[in-house]
């Protein structure tokens, strides 16, 4: 029983009264028509007939009656003509009554929200369907110009076996230089924009599915020593680091892989013959940091604001456009990591990322 | 004359209410106006000589926000379950709201359109999972509200399913 007094119920009715403009329908057990009042015509029902079946004269009634449970709310139903109205169903003693209150206000506020929010939502889905096309374009076109450029380097690469003048040596050289370049290029252009599409791809937090960023360390090393023996850079891995340690990190193994390798390709480039690059791993805790040490000849102070940034380029312009050190900052950031470089004390600089340990989920019983 | 109760089903912006247009009223427009609550109308169909008119139930989307409300198909005999041919996340909404149908009203009879046949080149659901919903028994219509193409057909056959049941 409510415990408003009679003045407060009588204000509540005569407000669903004046605001709600109701309507009722009472029909019997077996869903025939026995009364209705109220304002009936604004909800688009008229001409109504006692005795007959309530679903044939009021048709957005049909099948809700005889009611089989205790009652039904139905917010917001519209016909075109009628006003939107909340339709509830309840049990009387003397049948089952069919209710409608006025709900065009709310109707209407609700519309306006909905549109814009349902509008905003497939502007998303549009947008990034639009970069994947890009992307696949981008791809496309990538591997158009990768191709033929694969061609040319083997002919260059076979014409480096023939008898050729000493003059004409070293324009192959440059030939297979420039090939070289255009190659890293495309593979970065290629990483770079797929990871701005996918960076809503999930990623492995779990501890059993996290990759290990010593063993991704060390296997993009193995794969990168023969490249090093030809430049004569020495790489190795800090021979102090304890392998059988836990280093997962937050990430996904071949975009780790791309980063570490990434970074020791860049020391690479400015190393000069016969200095060496070292690679570690350190345990901080709930964080690992990677750092990749080069004996260059160090990053101007002039570049190192924009290094990580798209299209950042070093003084020299040594052939990369600088797509390889976004692609890691993109990636590291979105793991939940940082990155970043800072000269070495003993000369040459040192290129760091650091990304979290994988926290295993509590399971709740 | 038998009056049928019948429900539209499926995430927000497929063209429910456009399938509804074209069905009762032979209209289309591409302006999306969304749906709230639920929009009733009526048509009346012949399946094998019976007149049945049928009460269509146009229910707003499903998305993020908002759940599909199972109580405005108390009373109903099937449903058009609904998906947009040129966005695959709107098949599996219409999965999770046949499950959800099951579980409060059993196996009503339905038919499953993919809308926007006319945009075929768009389309994302391909024909592999067109057949795995086959594989499963759904009865399957490519549509397209803006053209006509499939709209008759598919409330034809559900009214079919529903009077042979």
């Amino acid at each position: 029983m409510s415990n408003l007094p009679a003045a407060v119920l009588e204000y509540l009715n005569h407000l669903a009264s004046e605001q709600r403009s109701p309507a009722y329908f009472l029909s019997d057990r077996e869903g025939i028509l026995v009364e209705w009042g109220g304002a009936i015509e604004l909800y688009g029902v008229s001409n109504l007939q006692a005795g007959s079946p309530i679903g044939d004269q009021i048709f957005f009634l049909e099948g809700l009656l005889p009611l089989e449970d205790e009652g039904l709310t139905l917010p917001c139903l519209q016909t075109d003509s009628g006003r939107p109205a909340d339709l509830r169903l309840f049990k009387t003693s003397e049948g089952d009554c069919a209710l409608l209150l006025d709900a065009s206000e709310q109707e209407l506020q609700q519309r306006l929200m909905q549109q814009k929010g349902n509008e905003l939502n497939l502007s998303y889905q549009r947008l990034v369907k639009e970069i994947q096309k890009k992307e696949i374009l981008l791809h496309c076109i990538v591997h158009d110009l990768a191709g033929p450029l694969m061609g040319i380097r083997g002919g260059f690469e076979l014409l480096a076996g023939e008898n050729i003048s000493d003059k004409g040596r070293k324009f192959l050289e440059i030939g297979l230089r420039q090939t070289a370049k255009q190659d890293a290029l495309i593979r970065e252009i290629l990483q770079a924009f797929s990871a701005e599409v996918e960076s809503l791809e999930s990623f492995n937090a779990d501890p059993d599915k996290a990759p290990d960023a010593a063993r991704s360390a060390s296997e993009v090393i193995e794969a990168l020593s023969p490249a090093f023996a030809l430049n004569q850079v020495n790489l190795r891995f800090d021979p102090n680091l304890d392998p059988t340690k836990d280093w997962k990190v937050v990430g996904e193994k071949s975009r780790l892989d791309r980063v570490i390798s990434n970074l020791i390709e860049n020391a690479m480039r400015h190393s000069p013959a016969n200095s060496t690059v070292t690679v570690s791993c350190y345990d901080e805790g709930e964080k690992v940091l990677v750092a990749i040490d080069d004996e260059g000849p160090g990053i101007p102070p002039e570049v190192a604001p924009t290094l990580f940034q798209k299209l950042a380029q070093g003084k020299k312009g040594r052939g990369k456009v600088g797509l390889g050190l976004y692609f890691c900052r993109i990636t590291v950031e979105h793991w939940g990591g940082e990155i970043g470089q800072a000269p070495r004390e003993q000369g040459g600089t040192r290129f760091w990322f650091r990304l979290p340990r994988p926290q295993k989920q509590d399971v709740r019983s | 004359m038998i009056q049928k109760k019948i429900c539209l089903l499926g995430a927000f912006a497929v063209g429910k209410t456009s399938l509804v247009s074209r069905f009762v009223k032979s209209l289309y427009s591409d302006q999306y106006i969304t749906t709230v609550g639920v929009k009733v109308d009526k048509k009346t169909v012949n399946v094998n000589g019976q007149e049945i008119n049928l009460i269509v139930w146009d229910l707003a989307g499903e998305d993020e926000f908002q759940k599909a409300r199972m109580s405005y198909l108390s009373g109903a005999s099937g449903y058009l379950l609904v998906a947009d041919g040129t966005r695959i996340d709107t098949i599996e909404t219409a999965r999770m709201l046949r499950q959800r149908v099951n579980e409060n009203f059993g196996a009503l009879p339905f038919i499953f359109i993919i809308n926007k046949a006319d945009l075929a080149s768009e389309w994302e659901i391909d024909d592999q999972a067109v057949a795995e919903c086959e594989g499963q028994g759904w009865t399957v219509i490519k549509a397209s509200a803006k053209t006509g193409e499939g709209v008759e057909e598919a409330f034809a056959k559900l009214a079919e399913k529903i009077y042979r049941k």
